[in-house]
This record gives C-alpha cells, sequence and structure tokens, in this order.
C-alpha cells in the first residue's frame, strides 16, 4: 500500500486576465505552450507530483479567471490555498500596477501565513517591454517576497518558481514535516499525522493529506 | 446513406410543417421527439431563435445602435491612452478572449473569418444592458450562435438567452442565488446517482467545481462543439433545467471513471444516459424544487461548502 505521495498542498494562480496563469501552469504540468489559450472560466486545477528535500509533494494547483467580476467566486478558493503565485505579465504595466490589489485580497481572503511569490511572466517578449526587471523586485521586496520572471513561451524559471513556493510551503509547515520525516518509513504512523493534521479545521476539510 | 436521408427527411418536416406552423406545433410530442435527436444544422439557428423568443424585443436596428455605440469606445480607447476606465475595462478584455475563444478552430481569431462578427455581438452588448456588460465566458455563448446565425439575430438571441433567470444569476455572479442553483442539482443528484453523490461528499467535491464552467459556456467550451449543440439544442426546448439535466447525464455516464472527460463522446450514449435521469424528485418538478429553496433563504446557509460566506 505504498503511497504515490507524502503530503498534498494546495497553489493558487491569481493575477489579470491574460498575463498567462493558464499557460504557466500547462508548461509546469504539462511541458506544453500554447501560444492561443482558452480562458479560463471561474476556477480549474492540475496536478503534480515532485520531489523537494526527500518529501514526495503533491501540489494541486487552481488556475483562476483573472476578470474582477468573478472575484466572488474565486475569493471563495483562497482560504483553501497554502501557497499563492502573483502574476503580472511584463509587457503589461497595467497588469504589475494591479499587483497591489490582488496582494490585498490575498491578505482578506487567505489564510494567515499563506505563502506568497511575485512572477513577472512573459520575459520573452523583451521588446514589448513596459515593467523593468528592478520594478518587479523592488516590489516584491517591499511585501517580503521571492520574485521570478518567468516565460511559459521559453520555459524560463517555470520549474524553479514551482518548487520554490513548495519549498516555501513546506517550510512554513516545518513543524509537521519533523513528524513525517522521523516517521517516514512508517506508513501507518505517516496516516495517523494526516488524520491529526486533518482534525483542526472539522468536516468541511476532510481531505486527510492537506493542511488546509 | 441512410443518414443523409434521414437528415434529409428531417430538414424537409422542420421546414415544411414545424417552422410555418411554430405556434401549434412546436409542443406537440412529434416535434419535441424529432427535436431530441438533433436539430438539423440548416434550420438550427431558426429553431434556437424561436424557442429562445424575443421578450426584449430588440431589433435589428437596435442592434445597429448598439454597435455604433461599442465603436465610438474602442475609439477613444485607442486614442485615449494608457487610463482606462473600469467599466470600459470590459472592452479590452474581449479583445483579449476573442482569440482566446474556441482557438482550434482558427476562425475567431484576428484576421479569421468570424473575428468581426464575435467583436461586435460582445462589445454591442456591453452598451446594452449597462449592468451586465462583458462577463468571461460570454465568448462562447456568442461563437456558438455565429456559428448558427446572422450577426443582428445572433444578437438577438444572445441578448435574450442572457436574460434568462440561470444565465443573469451566473453572469451577474450572484453568489446567493449561484448557491441555490447548486443545491437543487445536488437534490437530484443524490435521487439519482447517491452512490457517486456520497463519494462526491466524501471527497469534499463540490458542485461548483465543475459546475461553474459547464453553466457559464453552457457546454461549449467542454463537449465537443457538435455535441454541445445538441445540448443546446433540447436546453432552448426546455430550458435551464435541461443544463443540471446533462450534467447529472455526463456524471452517470462517467460515474466509474470520473476523471477527465474523452475527446469522442458518443451523442448517443451520452443522450441515453440523459434520458435515464429522472426530474422529478419526491413529485416536485425542477422549477418547484429552485422555487422552494429560494423562498427558503435558510436553505441557502447549507450550499456548497466551498462557496459559502
Amino acid at each position: 500500500m505504498a503511497k504515490q505521495y507524502d503530503v498534498l498542498f494546495r497553489l493558487l494562480l491569481i493575477g489579470d486576465s491574460g498575463v498567462g496563469k493558464t499557460c504557466l501552469l500547462c508548461r509546469f504540468t504539462d511541458n506544453e505552450f500554447h501560444s492561443s489559450h482558452i480562458s479560463t472560466i471561474g476556477v480549474d486545477f492540475k496536478m503534480k507530483t515532485i520531489e523537494v528535500d526527500g518529501i514526495k509533494v503533491r501540489i494541486q494547483i487552481w488556475d483562476t479567471a483573472g476578470q474582477e467580476r468573478y472575484q466572488t467566486i474565486t475569493k471563495q478558493y483562497y482560504r483553501r490555498a497554502q501557497g499563492i503565485f502573483l502574476v503580472y505579465d511584463i509587457s503589461s504595466e497595467r497588469s504589475y500596477q494591479h499587483i497591489m490589489k490582488w496582494v490585498s485580497d490575498v491578505d482578506e481572503y487567505a489564510p494567515e501565513g499563506v505563502q506568497k511569490i511575485l512572477i513577472g511572466n512573459k520575459a520573452d517578449e523583451e521588446q514589448k517591454r513596459q515593467v523593468g526587471r528592478e520594478q518587479g523586485q523592488q516590489l516584491a521586496k517591499e511585501y517580503g517576497m521571492d520574485f521570478y520572471e518567468t516565460s511559459a513561451c521559453t520555459n524560463l524559471n517555470i520549474k524553479e518558481s514551482f518548487t520554490r513556493l513548495t519549498e516555501l510551503v513546506l517550510q512554513a509547515h516545518r513543524k509537521e514535516l519533523e513528524g513525517l520525516r522521523t516517521r517516514a518509513s512508517n506508513e501507518l504512523a505517516l496516516a495517523e499525522l494526516e488524520e491529526e493534521e486533518g482534525k483542526p479545521d472539522g468536516p468541511a476539510n476532510s481531505s486527510k493529506t492537506c493542511w488546509c | 446513406c441512410k443518414v443523409e436521408e434521414s437528415i434529409g427527411n428531417a430538414v424537409l418536416t422542420w421546414n415544411n410543417e414545424i417552422l410555418p406552423n411554430w405556434e401549434t406545433m412546436w409542443c406537440s410530442r412529434k416535434v419535441r421527439d424529432l427535436w431530441w435527436q438533433g436539430i438539423p444544422p440548416s434550420v438550427r439557428g431558426k429553431v434556437w431563435s424561436l424557442a429562445i423568443g424575443n421578450e426584449l424585443n430588440i431589433t435589428h436596428q437596435l442592434f445597429d445602435i448598439c454597435l455604433a455605440r461599442a465603436k465610438e469606445k474602442w475609439r477613444s480607447l485607442s486614442t485615449g491612452g494608457s487610463e482606462v476606465e473600469s467599466e470600459d475595462a470590459g472592452l479590452e478584455l474581449i479583445k483579449l478572449d476573442i482569440s482566446r475563444t474556441f482557438p482550434n478552430l482558427c476562425i475567431f481569431q484576428q484576421g479569421g473569418p468570424y473575428h468581426d462578427m464575435l467583436h461586435s455581438i460582445l462589445g454591442a452588448y456591453t452598451c446594452y444592458p449597462p449592468d451586465v456588460g462583458y462577463v468571461q465566458g460570454m465568448s462562447f455563448i456568442a461563437a456558438v450562435l455565429i456559428l448558427n446565425l446572422d450577426t443582428a439575430d445572433a444578437f438577438i438571441a444572445f441578448s435574450n438567452l442572457l436574460n434568462k433567470p440561470c444565465q443573469m444569476a451566473f453572469f451577474q455572479v450572484d453568489h446567493g442565488l449561484m448557491l441555490t442553483y447548486f443545491a437543487a442539482f445536488e437534490v437530484f443528484f443524490e435521487e439519482n446517482l447517491p452512490k457517486l453523490f456520497a463519494h462526491f461528499k466524501k471527497n469534499n467535491l463540490t458542485p461548483d467545481i465543475y459546475l461553474i464552467d459547464w453553466i457559464f459556456t453552457l457546454y461549449s467550451k467542454s463537449l465537443p462543439l457538435d455535441l454541445a449543440c445538441r445540448i443546446w439544442d433540447v436546453f432552448c426546448r426546455d430550458g435551464e433545467e435541461f443544463l443540471f439535466h446533462t450534467a447529472l447525464g455526463i456524471l452517470k455516464l462517467f460515474e466509474d471513471i470520473l476523471t477527465k472527460l474523452p475527446e469522442d463522446l458518443p451523442a448517443e450514449e451520452l443522450f441515453a444516459s440523459i434520458a435515464t435521469i429522472q426530474m422529478q424528485s419526491r413529485n416536485k418538478k425542477w422549477a418547484q424544487v429552485l422555487t422552494a429553496l429560494q423562498k427558503d433563504s435558510c436553505e441557502m446557509e447549507k450550499g456548497s461548502p466551498s462557496l459559502r460566506h
């Protein structure tokens, strides 16, 4: 009865429409890139298992519609996330300006201690660039976030940024993980731990293997 | 070929018998049966238009006026610099979304044959009832209509379709009302597929996760387009209930697998599955259940846990 993974995390992609959230996700999970993607309606998700620090982490990545109108729906998913990607498009000043608004939404609706990183996507579109790399760095610094410029098109920093956010989430849950490491060889103990983790949030979060 | 012959016969029946006598014939048993088998593509647009109706009394002239206003706004947007009012953000979003509507068909993209039509309809709609504006998902609905109707008629059907209670609730993102729809859906889900219902509950899989996409785009995004059109056929006949009816048919069809929808979904099987769904729960029909739930505001508290608050 070997398990396919040790822990499950939920990560969330947010940012304006058209910044490339779905493209980042498809590049990461399927290593595919389509220049013209179908718009996301409401929410969608994909899964991938990666190994970080000897721990098999199953990540469930939630992709959201960027239109403001959908926020009544998408914010419902914030509270289930342990890590959040805030994405803007380096060729759109407006999408960068809006990061402030997205951050304040996260503060309002996401659980305390949620890990965040800032992503400037479409880094391959250098000739259309409206947001300098240092502006991204500056903003990330202000909010105490890590920062990556990525390109789903050329596969720049995709794996790196997803791995980094996963590491941050793992670190944030280090206490629980110590238990996991010392008892990792023991499947039964692991299951018990997961039961414990599931408890504090009550029956609404009955999926055992995640910290919600 | 037999299939071609029967389609040919159906076209004749629709054109010569049903359409000229629409008011008296459309709800007859014979027409309903023929309807269920799929409307032939050549008469589909006409039938949809008639079935959707024009409660809003939109004329071609009104469409022209709305379109002219939209064009005016676009012009001022393109000259007005980067500062865009939030009400005009919708117009920008339309441009972005048009190229992201059925991208694999390559007909709505810039330079494609249907690009301007889609642009016109969505733009005109933002100038029609200004309280709704453009909401993502609408581009798919407009696109399906364009494939079956002329621009002005597609606009009329589009506006009237979005004016229906279920579509209005979703596109206005009326959260409370959406929860009520989900709750009504769950009543029939539990009734028809108790095992799967329990399985979903246990795994915290709430209907919003799959229904939002299906309802917003009327299945046009998730089903193959020709099959989606057949769902639309019956949706035009039976109304919102059929959207939830179809959802249960899909869930039943994939009760064993329930991972992803395969690319080639057999229409016969899906319709057979839909046909076996009971749209009655304790002697109550869909509309009665929905109304009861709407009235009972306390019931809303028990809606999908993930969308609560």
